[in-house]
């Protein structure tokens, strides 16, 4: 992992949490 | 501070009393800001507690010696081991590299116990960011302190 890496993720953990639990796994698999 | 001692003598009163000793044994340092007063004292309080950790593990080889109960949901859930406050050091030594807000923003709200309205003052961001940042955080350091050392 690297600041730019983490950088990257932070809005797509973002995006994630604010889906309901069950469809935070769909998401992931499609980013 | 936001978790409670167990397993050592270092109580959370004691730790606020050694850290104003500290604070006000430095009469050279001018106060920029609130701020700057509120980074310090989370350091500091961070410091000292690692110091101890860090003594304790010297006089008693092996083990976990210096362990703390989270009260902030942040780590373990009741029932669960206390964790050690070196790997949460540590662990968030490499938070810093990766996100350095975020590192702050751990830094002041677990050691200093500042709120996030306070954290958003002091970072001058949204309040909103602070919990945005608290929460990925919070979960990278859930997940490195979990896994097996």
């Amino acid at each position: 992992m690297t600041p730019e890496m983490w950088q990257r993720l932070k809005p797509l953990f973002d995006a994630a949490i604010e889906k309901p639990a069950a469809e935070r796994e769909r998401f992931v698999d499609e980013v | 501070m936001r978790f409670e001692r167990v397993n050592h003598t270092l109580q959370p009163t004691a730790l606020v009393n050694e850290a104003y000793t500290k604070l006000i044994q430095e009469p050279h340092v001018h106060w920029k800001s609130r701020a700057h007063f509120f980074a310090t004292a989370s350091r500091l309080m961070r410091h000292i507690l690692v110091d101890h950790a860090r003594a304790r593990r010297a006089g008693k080889r092996g083990g976990v010696q210096h362990q703390v109960t989270l009260v902030e949901d942040i780590l373990p859930a009741p029932g669960q081991s206390p964790i050690d406050v070196l790997a949460l050091h540590e662990t968030l030594e490499r938070l810093t590299v990766l996100d350095p807000r975020q590192g702050r923003i751990v830094e002041l709200h677990f050691f200093g116990s500042l709120s996030f309205e306070e954290i958003a003052a002091v970072l001058q961001v949204s309040e909103r960011t602070v919990k945005r940042d608290w929460r990925m955080a919070r979960a990278w350091l859930k997940l490195e302190l979990s896994k097996e050392p």
